[in-house]
């Protein structure tokens, strides 16, 4: 009975049964968690941060920290993991299981080459054969150039492939994914869907996501998980078309989806009767940066306004230019050339050459809130000390006019007082946008302000950046790859491709008739729920 | 910039270094208040001997001059004769400098192995009960004064069980590798001191490393653990842990001073001891030299390692390390 043997022939089949993980303190990450998984199925597990869904996920791979007491069972193909001899947990890594973890690239060690990473996964012998073959599976060159390359050598598309040829090469029947396109921008996020979706046939897969839309695309059976428990499960279709809690509900809302745009509002030059004069306008603005392979041109020739109260998003892939462009706007890049008008007055390039009043007007909301945040400072602190320079008003009434902000955000008083750790992510990006209010700014530029949220997360604090933008008649510029983000906030959209603006208009001009080929390739590569849903059952309607 | 060129620039900047440092070295033993030969011969001493030995030692031409001399010979190999006596200081030095050099060696190269892999044992899951082990164990070595740890190795290992012997007496002629047990002692003591502190050095290193990403992917894909370690850890620390272990070239080459006395080891640290007591600035000099070139040939082969691994990962280190859920 020694060492069974945990290379399957056919997909296997994977259960869980009343799996209950609780920490040293005795708090319960998972409680009585059970599910079935038919061989060559798929489950997804829809959860937040914090809900327990990697915890689980890598509890089917034997790695339950040594500090928490995991009880219940857990079991490939009727062999037991859960509590299992180590060399059983060791031969169920090497070679019944294939995992990828989030951000796949990072799972590639910098200093060994594409044959190494691939031949220390395969089982049998690591010949040029197979390793010519698990490349190939994942559609990557098999040369012998190619294969003395080392990670960093590869296009970023390419790792990806890499990372899930290397978790693939031991022809496991049975696929663990966790998060594997968060973080990723739309367009390889497709590629990668799209390549797991040719890897699916003939694996069991567990997909864990707080991404619906992702999720959409692969699962037959959907597990959604809160708080460590199983709100609902179920055949993916039905569950998502009924669903029986106001959680999942929720979710399905909160999806960032191109085919649900917001109200189209009528033109701003309408909207009070007059003409209102721009709160930001960038002429002809042409700005670069330096990598080590060489010269990067953000902007060429880039021109956009935004008028009070509008929110205008800029598109385009990772490396188009959009965070530069940013940069220059708030004077922290220096760009070539063009012009920056803030309320039609005409500023410096630079910063530092602003006067106060000009920088109070343009604030900047970055895509980490944890690296915009003194982690040693009492986030009300750090925004009291916003509201006394920006507003010169005293401390005491600094402080006051913190906790209103902080209420404005929708940030709970109690919040005030604490450090950044002891925030979760949405609150800290609250947070940073109440920092930027503290300046009475004219227009808000958030950049990738929430790309590194949960959607049901993400869904809040766009709702509080629309109800800002109305309220306080912000312009906003919204930078970001996810198109869904758009359709949902966006009055204007300007899409980026390589430095130059190939497409702009309102967001239906562009949404409904893209021009440019960036357009429609964006707009295909973006994953809408709805979509996928009506794909999947064309006669669920009737 | 090209890998040649990274290289070049760091041989250049340690040659600068050389060239700083031996200045300060002459300055220091020549230039400071005081004649070097009243010094050597005392304050009673006829005007006309103090006379004939400055002339011996050019003490009559400038201090750029002499320096500009004294260098050249050094640069030449040439160490001089001897400030005290007519013997060239070459003899006097070569013998304790062999001496100090094959414990330096062995010493190195059981530091270097305590420090790398009890910093694998220890780093490699941090908090593990290996680690807290050797965590406490290395900071009561760092705590204690070296001359307490020789005394306490002389203590069990001499007197109590008689395995060798307490004094590290070199024959006549011979060297240390003659009777290798004369080495035991010291080597150990140096490698209880230096190797701890290269552990803890060591063992930061690979806790921070064995949180990157890949190495957790390496574990996740079943990788037996001695492979996680050297083939997906190792390299990622390998230019820092080099920087950790030239850290140990001072104290081995010259820091062994206390080594020495307890042990009675005809080194280069007691050959100092003495030569500063007799006032020999030239031997002083060729001393202080010796070590210095040692130290920063140390830190130049580290640097060369450091390039040379890192080579492969442009991305900085600094991304941050996914926390377990």
């Amino acid at each position: 009975m020694t060492a069974q043997l945990l290379r399957f022939d056919a997909a296997p089949k994977l259960s869980v049964d009343s799996l209950t993980i609780a920490d040293p303190d005795g708090r319960l990450i998972l409680t009585d968690i059970s599910f079935e998984v038919a061989g060559g199925t798929t489950v997804g597990i829809v959860g937040e941060s914090g809900s327990g869904k990697s915890t689980l996920l890598r509890t089917m791979l034997g790695a339950v920290h040594r500090d928490l007491r995991a009880e219940g069972a857990v079991a490939v193909d009727g062999i037991p993991i859960l509590g299992a001899p180590r060399s059983t947990v060791a031969r169920l890594r090497r070679e019944g299981a294939a995992y990828l973890g989030q951000d796949p690239p990072a799972s590639l060690t910098p200093s060994m080459r594409v044959e190494q990473l691939i031949a220390e996964r395969i089982v049998e012998r690591a010949n040029s054969q197979a390793i010519t073959e698990a490349l190939h599976a994942v559609q990557l060159p098999t040369d012998r150039e190619f294969r003395r390359r080392r990670p960093y050598q590869l296009s970023g598309g390419q790792q990806q492939r890499l990372a899930l040829a290397r978790a693939l090469a031991n022809r496991s029947r049975l696929l663990l994914l966790d998060e594997p396109t968060t973080s990723l921008d739309v367009v390889t996020q497709a590629m990668v869907l799209d390549e797991i979706v040719r890897q699916q046939s003939g694996r069991t897969t567990v997909i864990v996501s707080h991404d619906l839309a992702v999720v959409a695309q692969l699962a037959d059976w959907l597990v959604v998980l809160r708080d460590g428990e199983i709100i609902e499960q179920g055949p993916f279709i039905d569950v998502v078309y009924r669903p029986t809690s106001d959680y999942l509900a929720e979710i399905i809302d909160a999806c960032p989806d191109l085919a649900k745009k917001r109200d189209q509002r009528p033109p701003h030059s309408a909207l009070d009767g007059h003409h209102l004069a721009s709160a930001l306008k960038v002429d002809g603005l042409r700005a670069a940066y330096e990598t080590r392979s060489g010269r990067v041109v953000a902007a060429a020739d880039v021109s956009f306004d935004i008028h009070p109260g509008e929110c205008v998003a800029l598109v385009g892939a990772s490396g188009s230019g959009k965070s530069t462009i940013a940069r220059s706007v708030i004077g922290v890049h220096a760009p070539e050339a063009g012009t920056v008008r803030l309320a039609d007055k005409l500023v410096a390039p630079r910063a530092a050459d602003r006067t106060q009043d000009e920088r109070r007007r343009v604030q900047l909301i970055a895509q980490d809130p944890w690296a915009a945040l003194n982690p040693r400072r009492r986030v009300g602190a750090a925004l009291a000390r916003s509201v006394e320079r920006f507003r010169g008003v005293s401390r005491s009434q600094a402080g006051k006019i913190g906790l209103d902000l902080f209420e404005q955000v929708g940030l709970h008083p109690d919040l005030f007082n604490r450090r950044p750790d002891r925030l979760s992510g949405g609150e800290r990006q609250r947070v940073a946008i109440a920092i930027a209010l503290a300046a009475e700014p004219d227009v808000l530029i958030c950049d990738e302000s929430t790309s590194a949220l949960d959607v049901s997360i993400q869904a809040g604090v766009l709702d509080l950046l629309a109800e800002l933008q109305r309220d306080l008649s912000l312009g906003v510029l919204f930078i970001t790859h996810d198109l869904g983000v758009v359709a949902r906030i966006a009055d204007r959209v300007l899409v980026l491709d390589e430095g130059k603006l190939c497409e702009h208009g309102t967001l239906s001009e562009v949404f409904d008739h893209p021009h440019h080929e960036i357009t429609r390739h964006l707009l295909a590569s973006s994953p809408s729920l709805s979509a996928t849903i009506e794909d999947r059952s064309p006669t669920h309607i009737q | 910039m090209p890998i040649i060129l990274r290289l070049l620039s760091r041989l250049a900047i340690s040659l600068a270094l050389l060239l700083a440092v031996s200045i300060a070295v002459f300055a220091s033993v020549e230039i400071l208040p005081g004649d070097p030969a009243t010094t050597i011969l005392g304050r009673n001493a006829s005007p006309d001997r103090v006379e004939a030995l400055r002339e011996q030692l050019g003490l009559e031409s400038s201090p750029v001059v002499r320096y500009w001399d004294w260098l050249k010979s050094m640069a030449q190999g040439d160490l001089g004769l001897q400030a005290t006596g007519n013997r060239s200081v070459w003899s006097t030095v070569s013998t304790p400098l062999r001496n100090t050099a094959i414990l330096a060696v062995v010493a190195f190269a059981t530091t270097s192995l305590a420090a790398v892999g009890g910093g694998l044992i220890a780093g490699r899951r941090p908090g593990n009960r290996a680690d807290r082990a050797l965590s406490i164990g290395t900071l009561s070595i760092v705590a204690m004064p070296e001359f307490v740890i020789a005394g306490l190795l002389i203590s069990l290992f001499a007197f109590r069980l008689d395995w060798v012997s307490s004094v590290s007496l070199v024959p006549l002629g011979g060297t240390p590798l003659d009777t290798p047990s004369t080495l035991i002692l010291p080597v150990a003591t140096i490698t209880l001191v230096a190797g701890s502190y290269g552990l803890r050095l060591v063992r930061a290193l690979v806790a921070e490393a064995s949180s990157q990403p890949f190495v957790e992917a390496a574990r996740l894909a079943g990788v037996r653990e001695t492979t996680v370690l050297r083939r997906h850890l190792l390299p990622s620390v390998a230019a820092p842990t080099a920087q950790v272990l030239a850290f140990s070239v001072p104290y081995l080459i010259g820091g062994t001073v206390i080594v020495e006395q307890v042990f009675a080891y005809p080194g280069l640290g007691s050959l100092l001891v003495e030569q500063i007591e007799r006032r020999d600035v030239t031997v002083v000099e060729a001393i202080a030299m010796i070590m210095t070139t040692t130290v920063i040939a140390g830190f130049l082969i580290a640097d060369l390692l450091g390039v040379l691994t890192t080579r492969h990962t442009p991305r900085s280190s600094s991304r941050p390390s996914a926390a377990l859920p």
